[in-house]
C-alpha cells in the first residue's frame, strides 16, 4: 500500500511538472511584440533523414536571429510541425499554424509535392512559403510561393555551361547521358527544354539511366553508360544511391571517364564519406556555401553549430539556414516598412517581393524576388570533389530553361 | 450499424429491413445529423474544419475499401492508385478541358470505376495474397503513367485543379466545401450501408467467408469479386476527385504507396466489415494524426534536451503502436469493443 501510494507520488510530481514545462512553452515574450515564423519539414517518412538536420537548425536560426536583435522591436518565434512526407498531415499541420495564436506570418516549406499540393492555401490563408522544393504551380503569380532553390532544369543548365566551359577539352562535341534517380525528384529536369538546350549546343543525348530509389545493384546502367560513350552526364540523386552506381562503375572500369553531374541535393561531403576517392571528379550544381566556407562567409551559422556542440550533418543544417535568412529578412524588411507590432502575411509578401540581391547571410548564391520572379537564385555554386575533399569551382549563372524561359533556345 | 437489443421483435420484412429500427438509433442518427450540418460548422474554426473535411474525403475512400477488403474479403494495397486516378481525371478534366464540377467528379467516379474493373480481372485466375501484389503493381503502373503523362498529367510538375462550382455557389472556403464533403460522405455511406444490406453485400460476404462454398450455392463469385473492385474504385474515384478539387492542385506525390497500407491498417482499427468501424477507423487515424502534429512541438518545446527529429519519429510511432495493440487485443476493431460496450450497459446490472 505504502510502495502504491509513493509510486502515485511520483507520478503526480512527474505529470505536474511536465504541465508546468507545457505552460512555460506557451509563454510569450514580455513586452515585445512576437512574430511567429512556421517550419512545415519533414522529420518522418521518405524523407526524414535528409531533413533531420533541419531540426537543429531551425532553432538555431531563430535564436541567432534574436540574439542580435535582427528584427528590431519584435522577438521571433518558432512554431513548427512535422508534415511526414504526407500531403495530408502537412495540410492538416498547415493549418493548425495558421491557426495558431500567433499565426506565422511566413512559413518555411521543404517539399516539391507537398509546397505543390499548399501553393492554393497559402495564398488563401496570406501566408507566404518560402519554400525549398519546387515545381511550375509554386512560381506562377499570383502564388504565395516564393521558391529557394532555382529550378532543377536551371541547375541542368549551369553545369552544361560549366561543362563546355572548363572540363570538356574536345574534339567535337560532348555526348551526354541522362543519369538519375527514377522518381520525380530525379526526373524533373528532364524536360523539353533540356532536349533543346542540348540541341543548341550540338550536344547527342546518348542514353537516358534511371537509378531506382533504393538500388542494389547499377552494373546494368553503368555498362549501357558505359557502351553509350557518353562523356558527362547529369541527374538528381541523394550521395546513398550515387555511391552504388560509382562503386559498380568502378567494377567495369569506368571510373574517372565519364564526368558527373548532379543537382544540388546530392550531399557531397556524405559522397565521399561513402565512397572516399571514387567521388573524385564529381560536381554537383549547389545552392548552400561550402562549409568549409562557412567561417568567412556565413560567420554565424560556424558560430551557433559550435556553440550547441550540433553533431548533425552540416549541409543540410546549412541549407536550412539558408531558408531561414530568406525568411527572417523578409519580415525584418515588412517590420521596418510597417512596425514590428504590424507585420502580417501580406507585409511580408510585399518584403520578399522586393528582395534584391540578398546574400542569404552566406549561406547561398544571392537571392532576389520580384512580383513576377518567384525563383530566389538565377546562379548556383559548383562544387567539386577533388583528392577527396569538396571544393568551390565558383558561382555559375543558371540559365532560365523553364518552359518559356528567356534561354530556351527557339 | 448497432446490433438490434434483445426483446426488439419485426413482424414485417419492412421492419427487419429498415435502417432506423429502434428509437435509441433514430434518436442517434438525429445528434449525428445535428453534430455533422448545425454543431461543427457553427463552433469549428478553419484548422478543425479543414480536419473534419479530410476525415470526409477519407470516409468515403474507406468506404469503397471497406467493402472490397472487409466485405468480399479481396486485399488492395492499390487504393490510393485509384483516389489518384479520380484526382487526376478530375484536374485533367477541369484544367484541360474546362469542366465544371458536376462533370467531372461523375467523370472521376466512371474512369476510376473503369479502372477498377481491368484491376479486378485477375481475380477470375488469382486470389488471396497475389491478388494484392497485383494491386501493388497497380499503384506503380498509375505512378508511371502519371509521371510520363506529358502534358495531360504535367509529369512531375503537377497540376491545378479548380475549386467546385455548383449552382453558383464557389466553394473556395472552408466551411463551404465542409459542407459539400460532408453531404457526399452522407450519401457514400448510406450507399455502402445499403450496399451490404443487398443480395450483392452478403455476396461479397459469403465470398469472404468462403469463396468455394459460395460458388458451390451458385454464386458468380468472380462477377461478385469484378463488382467489389469496381464499386471500390469508384468510391475511391470520388474521394481523389474531392481531394483534388479541395487542395486545387495535386501531384504523383500526394499519392504514396503508404497511405493505401494505412488505410488498411486503420480499417482494422476501425473493425474491418463494419461500416460504422470503417468510419471510426478513418476519425481515429485523422485524430492520431492531429495528435501526433500536436505532441511533437509541444514536447521539444517543453523538453529541450530532447532531440525535435527523434520526438516527431517518436510520436509517429504512435499509429503503429495502435495497430499492433489493436491486433493483439481487439482484432474484431473498435467497433466492436463499442458493441461490448453497449450491450453491457443494456444488460447491467446482470453479467449476461
Amino acid at each position: 500500500m505504502e510502495k502504491k501510494g509513493k509510486i502515485t507520488s511520483v507520478v503526480t510530481v512527474l505529470v505536474l511538472w511536465f504541465a508546468i514545462l507545457l505552460c512555460l512553452g506557451q509563454t510569450g515574450y514580455a513586452g515585445e511584440p512576437v512574430i511567429a515564423i512556421g517550419h512545415l519539414p519533414h522529420f518522418t517518412g521518405a524523407y526524414g533523414a535528409t531533413q533531420a538536420p533541419f531540426a537543429p537548425a531551425q532553432e538555431d536560426a531563430i535564436e541567432w536571429a534574436n540574439s542580435v536583435n535582427y528584427v528590431k522591436g519584435a522577438k521571433l518565434k518558432l512554431v513548427w510541425v512535422d508534415g511526414g512526407t504526407d500531403p495530408s498531415k502537412s495540410l492538416a499541420g498547415f493549418k493548425k499554424m495558421a491557426a495558431g495564436n500567433p499565426a506565422p506570418v511566413v512559413i518555411i516549406g521543404e517539399s516539391t509535392g507537398i509546397g505543390t499540393a499548399l501553393v492554393k492555401m497559402h495564398a488563401k490563408a496570406k501566408i507566404p512559403d518560402v519554400e525549398g522544393g519546387m515545381s511550375l504551380a509554386m512560381i506562377k503569380p499570383p502564388s504565395w510561393t516564393f521558391v529557394q532553390p532555382p529550378p532543377y532544369v536551371n541547375q541542368f543548365g549551369a553545369w552544361v555551361d560549366y561543362y563546355l566551359k572548363y572540363i570538356w577539352k574536345g574534339p567535337g562535341k560532348p555526348k551526354f547521358a541522362w543519369l538519375t534517380w527514377d522518381n520525380p525528384f530525379g526526373r524533373s529536369p528532364m524536360t523539353k527544354e533540356a532536349d533543346l538546350y542540348l540541341k543548341s549546343k550540338g550536344i547527342e543525348i546518348v542514353a537516358r539511366e534511371f537509378i531506382p530509389n533504393v538500388p542494389s545493384n547499377t552494373i546494368a546502367q553503368a555498362m549501357r553508360l558505359k557502351r553509350s560513350g557518353a562523356n558527362f552526364t547529369f541527374g538528381g540523386m541523394y550521395p546513398s544511391a550515387l555511391s552504388v552506381v560509382l562503386k559498380d562503375m568502378e567494377k567495369i572500369g569506368m571510373t574517372g571517364t565519364v564526368s558527373i553531374g548532379m543537382s544540388y541535393a546530392t550531399n557531397l561531403d556524405e559522397l565521399v564519406k561513402y565512397v572516399g576517392p571514387l567521388a573524385n571528379g564529381v560536381h554537383i550544381a549547389s545552392i548552400v556555401t561550402l562549409v568549409e566556407q562557412w567561417p568567412e562567409k556565413s560567420p554565424m551559422v560556424q558560430k551557433m553549430y559550435d556553440k550547441k556542440k550540433r553533431t548533425t550533418n552540416k549541409w543540410g543544417y546549412g541549407n536550412c539556414w539558408s531558408k531561414f535568412a530568406i525568411a527572417i529578412e523578409a519580415v525584418r524588411i515588412a517590420a521596418e516598412k510597417v512596425g514590428p507590432d504590424k507585420v502580417d502575411g501580406q507585409a511580408v509578401y510585399n518584403a520578399l517581393i522586393s528582395m534584391k540581391n540578398f546574400d542569404a547571410w552566406g549561406t547561398s548564391p544571392p537571392v532576389s524576388f520580384s512580383k513576377t520572379g518567384r525563383v530566389a537564385m538565377n546562379s548556383v555554386e559548383i562544387q567539386a570533389v577533388e583528392n577527396g575533399k569538396v571544393v568551390s569551382k565558383g558561382y555559375a549563372d543558371a540559365p532560365d530553361l523553364l518552359p518559356g524561359g528567356k534561354d530556351v533556345p527557339k | 450499424m448497432l446490433k438490434k437489443p434483445c426483446g426488439t421483435f419485426d413482424e414485417t420484412y419492412a421492419q427487419d429491413m429498415s435502417v432506423i429500427r429502434t428509437p435509441y438509433r433514430g434518436g442517434l442518427l438525429i445528434l449525428l445529423f445535428l453534430f455533422l450540418f448545425v454543431i461543427t460548422p457553427l463552433i469549428a474554426d478553419n484548422y478543425a474544419l479543414g480536419v473534419m473535411n479530410l476525415i470526409g474525403i477519407s470516409v468515403i475512400a474507406m468506404m469503397g475499401l471497406n467493402i472490397l477488403t472487409g466485405y468480399c474479403g479481396q486485399i488492395s494495397i492499390g487504393h490510393v492508385a485509384f483516389i489518384a486516378v479520380g484526382a487526376y481525371t478530375s484536374s485533367i478534366l477541369s484544367q484541360h478541358l474546362g469542366w465544371p464540377f458536376w462533370a467531372t467528379f461523375p467523370s472521376a467516379i466512371l474512369v476510376s470505376g473503369l479502372m477498377g474493373m481491368v484491376i479486378g480481372l485477375p481475380t477470375l485466375r488469382i486470389k488471396g495474397f497475389y491478388i494484392a501484389i497485383s494491386t501493388l503493381a497497380f499503384h506503380y503502373i498509375i505512378v508511371w503513367a502519371i509521371l510520363h503523362g506529358g502534358d495531360l498529367t504535367k509529369g512531375v510538375w503537377g497540376l491545378p485543379c479548380e475549386f467546385p462550382e455548383l449552382f453558383g455557389i464557389s466553394f473556395n472556403t472552408e466551411k463551404k466545401m465542409y459542407y459539400l464533403i460532408m453531404i457526399l460522405a452522407v450519401i457514400g455511406t448510406v450507399l455502402a450501408f445499403n450496399l451490404v444490406r443487398s443480395k450483392f453485400g452478403r455476396g461479397f460476404v459469403a465470398v469472404r467467408d468462403n469463396d468455394i462454398a459460395a460458388e458451390f450455392m451458385g454464386l458468380n463469385i468472380f462477377r461478385l469479386k469484378s463488382i467489389a473492385f469496381i464499386i471500390c474504385a469508384m468510391y475511391a474515384g470520388a474521394a481523389g476527385s474531392l481531394y483534388a478539387h479541395y487542395l486545387g492542385m495535386i501531384t504523383v506525390e500526394q499519392f504514396p504507396l503508404i497511405d493505401s497500407i494505412w488505410y488498411l491498417g486503420f480499417l482494422i482499427v476501425g473493425g474491418l466489415g463494419s461500416i460504422s468501424g470503417a468510419i471510426f477507423g478513418v476519425v481515429f487515424y485523422r485524430l492520431i494524426a492531429q495528435i501526433v502534429l500536436f505532441a511533437a512541438p509541444m514536447i521539444s518545446e517543453a523538453l529541450p534536451f530532447l532531440s525535435v527529429s527523434g520526438v516527431a519519429g517518436f510520436t509517429q510511432m504512435l499509429f503503429g503502436l495502435v495497430i499492433i495493440l489493436f491486433l493483439v487485443l481487439e482484432p474484431r476493431g473498435a467497433i466492436h469493443r463499442w458493441q461490448l460496450t453497449l450491450t453491457s450497459f443494456r444488460l447491467w446490472p446482470f453479467p449476461y
